[in-house]
């Protein structure tokens, strides 16, 4: 393995990380408006927000792979969850609790890695994916982020009608040219679902 | 042996589960603490807070996140607390404070909550500059201070008497000094009524008065209508001795009062209200 060279701003790595941006978004909306059964769901970027608490409670999992590693959170407050819970359940309001709200993010967090690692296996980039994890989102106040001398932390919101979830992607590339085949990443590819299928069957998630 | 990767997963599944589970029970603790819990930057924003908080606060235990707790007070609150948050960081030491909330009241009659706080800086990361707060309502404390200050400077007697016919507490700087010079505050309590009230070498108690007195050591069985009996036979007027008075001395009268505190109608005590007499026996 070569040392890394390279920095976040040479224009290989940028575009890396470019299409990894389009990579979230694209599965993070495809698996909420999925998973939640919802139409008109959008998402855009917006600045990043430092180790600011960006919501009640937060998701996170990893995707990882030889020479770089993803994380992902979702970050979301409770109240603005509850229209989704109620219509995905079909229960009243009163009766969607925090736990209900927190395994649904953990969920949506699972499958969008899930999603990520089959496209990242369809462009030849092998990696695997940890059990997704709800905490609160205060602990976002000590992450301690990178040391890595490539990444970056990208940070989007998905839209639905008045929810709002934020969601952070920290890339960390260690190996230089661990992603490169993802220089050629095209967003609009459809994926087969049975490769998102397969991935959660054999992380065993 | 082949490595079972789904065994695996499913230990460190449960781990994880457990972990949270953990987690989430210290979350929980802290969201329910009987008192307001926050966790502010060094600019005064809340990070964590915790149900007490979102109730002074009046909103929602989420939506109190990333609000300034500084600008949630009035001017006057504000400014001090935010003094003792820049101490607090500054010199990395526990403050504390007590706080009146609300808009002053021009009238003064209005009560103002007083919240005591104690500012702690998290020690843990201090390059995070962050701050834990813990704020509780000790305003019915201080009113109770306060009432307690003046009832001690009473011109009366006033001491608490338990069940068992003794001493309990006694309310007032005048009360030591009504029943006798001698006592000093930690002699008269525990002491039973006959030494310090109804001193017989001074007194001619009635059949129905010493009667009385002798149910005074068992009034734990007593109900109200029980206690009204005993009170309404026990001495009103008793000579007690005059501080520094010669032993033959008749000494000086007092007026009691008897008044029963009752719990589920049982007697718990009685408050023996002491006034003095502006006449000397003798």
């Amino acid at each position: 393995m070569s040392t890394a060279a390279a920095s976040s701003q040479d224009p290989k790595i940028l575009k890396i990380f470019e299409n990894l941006r389009l990579m979230l978004k694209k599965h993070s909306r495809e698996q909420f408006a999925g998973f939640f059964n919802v139409e008109g769901v959008t998402i855009q970027d917006i600045p990043s927000q430092g180790n600011k608490v960006l919501g009640h409670i937060l998701s996170s999992i990893l995707v990882q792979g030889m020479g770089f590693r993803i994380t992902l959170k979702y970050h979301s407050d409770l109240a603005p969850m509850v229209p989704l819970c109620v219509k995905n359940m079909q229960v009243n309001p009163d009766q969607v609790k925090e736990r209900m709200i927190r395994d649904f993010l953990r969920e949506v967090a699972n499958l969008v890695a899930g999603a990520m690692r089959a496209d990242l296996g369809r462009n030849n980039v092998d990696a695997g994916i940890s059990l997704p994890m709800s905490t609160r989102g205060f602990d976002e106040v000590f992450f301690r982020g990178t040391s890595q001398r490539i990444s970056t932390t990208q940070t989007c919101e998905i839209l639905w009608e008045s929810t709002r979830v934020v969601v952070t992607q920290l890339v960390e590339i260690s190996e230089e040219s661990s992603l490169d085949a993802m220089q050629t990443y095209d967003p609009s590819a459809k994926g087969n679902a049975d490769d998102i299928f397969e991935t959660l069957m054999t992380t065993g998630a | 042996m082949e490595f079972d990767y789904r065994a695996f997963l499913h230990a460190n599944a449960r781990v994880m589960e457990m972990l949270e589970t953990a987690k989430s029970h210290a979350d929980t603790m802290i969201d329910r603490l009987p008192a307001c819990l926050a966790v502010v930057d060094e600019n005064g924003v809340i990070l964590r807070g915790n149900e007490e908080l979102a109730k002074l606060l009046q909103l929602s235990m989420e939506a109190t996140t990333n609000k300034n707790l500084l600008q949630m007070l009035n001017a006057e609150s504000s400014a001090q607390l935010s003094a003792a948050l820049q101490t607090s960081l500054k010199e990395q030491k526990t403050v504390q404070l007590e706080i009146p909330l609300g808009e002053r009241d021009p009238s003064e009659k209005a009560i103002r909550p007083i919240y005591r706080w104690s500012l702690s800086p998290y020690s843990d990361q201090p390059e995070l500059k962050l701050t834990s707060i813990l704020a509780s309502d000790v305003t019915a404390l201080r009113q109770m201070e306060r009432r307690s200050v003046i009832l001690n400077d009473l011109p009366l007697g006033l001491l608490s008497l338990t069940p068992q016919g003794k001493v309990g507490e006694f309310y007032t700087v005048y009360t030591a000094k009504l029943l006798s010079s001698d006592f000093s505050h930690q002699e008269l309590e525990g002491k039973t009524v006959k030494e310090v009230l109804f001193l017989e070498d001074r007194n001619l108690f009635t059949q129905e008065e010493t009667d009385a007195i002798q149910k005074l050591w068992s009034l734990g069985q007593c109900d109200s209508k029980g206690f009204e009996d005993v009170a309404r036979a026990l001495p009103k007027m008793v000579h007690l001795p005059r501080p520094g008075a010669e032993a033959k001395d008749p000494g000086r009268s007092v007026r009691l009062h008897y008044q029963g505190v009752f719990a589920n109608d049982r007697v718990t005590q009685v408050l023996v209200i002491i006034l003095p007499v502006p006449l000397t026996f003798g």
